[in-house]
């Protein structure tokens, strides 16, 4: 599908052993959650992070006991997404200098990107997608790879009109969401979410549910600044989606007031480095 | 340095302070300055508030129709003369977007504009438009403003 990148260029993040393990494991028909708990029983931190997410707004549950409790009360499809976001977080944490984002913005951005999905199917009185849910947590993380180049590589000054990607494979040999794609599938998680996040800006007139709605729901939080960084507002609106989806206006400004609203209750709002 | 966050507003009387409004992408900020009272800086995230009239009773400054009024009402509560007023505008930025669709920017800057115009209010400087990303810092003592993209910065 793709090109692999080159190894002097592009290092892959690694997940915590145990979560990448248990992502795989999930991608089974039936998983009991007590092998998801057994796994979390040899990396502590990675079960600390789970556990915090869970007792968030997010996923609701308040003081959640153990993993097994945890994973027990959200139901399967709930669980894939805490299991994911727990894997996740502390890479999209990170600052990423080379695309100007700051402590915790990658995060913020990647939640409110899932939040989206789920104001966007609501504003349409469509059910939220769970599936779509997750799509948006780990959509960007092509930015993990590409952005350690940009710090190096910068972005040619001429370039401020191209569009992101455009400028990503001129600097650096790659696009954010090639990279994301081939580290999706590096890590082993399903087709469906690394074809999404491989078209997060193209989605195309093939496109499919999860992928249309990244694609509006990326758009969407860019617009309202949430992770923009050095890119800006550097994207193009798929005219495909947009007919497919033929959202009015005021639809667009209420998904951005309640996803905001979203972000907030769940204390990400403002990212860990913008806080003083 | 005290932040403003997105669907805030802020005012400060202390000269030494700066006023900060990171990650404007479609989002307008206003900042308003008296050399007699000091700097007040908004962030707006929509045009309208009509789109949700509980939220706009709690949250003024997330509409731009709302919030530049509850600011300018606020300056002058505090002693701010309408005419020393001076008015900077950032971000209205907008995705590349052929539809029109999600062209919030600038939706949110013909709105700011009607409303200044309403209240007698002339734009001293603006950084408006495109696609980019800006943060505005306004000293609270000077009224300087300063707006940051990337690497870049310009004063307005």
């Amino acid at each position: 599908m793709t090109t692999q990148p080159s190894a002097r260029l592009f290092a892959m993040p690694s997940l915590p052993p145990a979560a990448s393990k248990a992502l795989r494991l999930l991608q089974q028909p039936r998983v009991d959650a007590r092998r998801i708990a057994r796994l979390a029983e040899d990396e502590p931190a990675w079960a600390a992070e789970l556990r915090r997410l869970a007792a968030t707004p997010l996923w609701g549950l308040g003081s959640a006991g153990d993993v097994e409790e945890v994973c027990g009360r959200l139901g399967f499809r709930r669980g894939v997404q805490l299991v994911a976001a727990s894997a996740v977080a502390p890479l999209l944490r990170a600052p990423l200098p080379g695309y100007d984002l700051a402590e915790g913005e990658l995060w913020s951005h990647s939640l409110a990107v899932a939040l989206a999905t789920r104001e966007i199917l609501l504003e349409r009185g469509l059910r939220p997608c769970e599936e779509a849910f997750t799509a948006g947590l780990l959509h960007d993380v092509g930015k993990l790879m590409i952005g350690p180049a940009l710090e190096t590589d910068p972005v040619p000054a001429d370039a401020v009109e191209l569009l992101v990607e455009d400028t990503e494979i001129r600097a650096v040999g790659m696009s954010h969401t090639e990279a994301g794609a081939i580290l999706l599938e590096h890590w082993g998680l399903p087709y469906w979410l690394v074809a999404a996040a491989g078209a997060h800006h193209a989605p195309g007139e093939n496109s499919y549910l999860v992928a249309d709605l990244l694609h509006l729901a990326d758009t969407i939080c860019l617009s309202a600044g949430l992770g923009t960084g050095r890119d800006g507002l550097r994207y193009r609106v798929s005219s495909e989606v947009s007919l497919r989806w033929n959202l009015s206006r005021r639809s667009v400004e209420r998904v951005v007031e309640r996803t905001v609203e979203a972000l907030d209750e769940a204390g990400e709002l403002i990212p860990a480095g913008r806080r003083r | 340095m005290r932040t403003v966050g997105i669907s805030d507003m802020q005012i400060s009387r202390v000269p030494e302070e700066i006023l900060v409004t990171y990650s404007l992408g479609s989002c307008v900020a206003l900042s308003l300055f008296d050399p007699a009272v000091g700097a007040g800086l908004i962030h707006c995230m929509l045009p309208q508030s009509s789109i949700d009239p509980v939220k706009a009773r709690q949250k003024p400054a997330m509409f731009v129709d709302l919030g530049v009024s509850t600011l300018l009402d606020a300056m002058l509560a505090q002693g701010a003369r309408r005419r020393s007023l001076v008015a900077k505008v950032a971000g209205g930025a907008n995705v590349f977007d052929d539809r029109g669709m999600f062209r919030i920017g600038e939706r949110n800057y013909a709105s700011l504009r009607r409303i200044l115009w309403k209240n007698d209010i002339l734009i001293a400087a603006e950084d408006v438009g495109g696609t980019k990303a800006r943060t505005m810092y306004v000293s609270v003592g000077t009224g300087r403003v300063l707006i940051k993209t990337g690497t870049e910065q310009v004063e307005l």
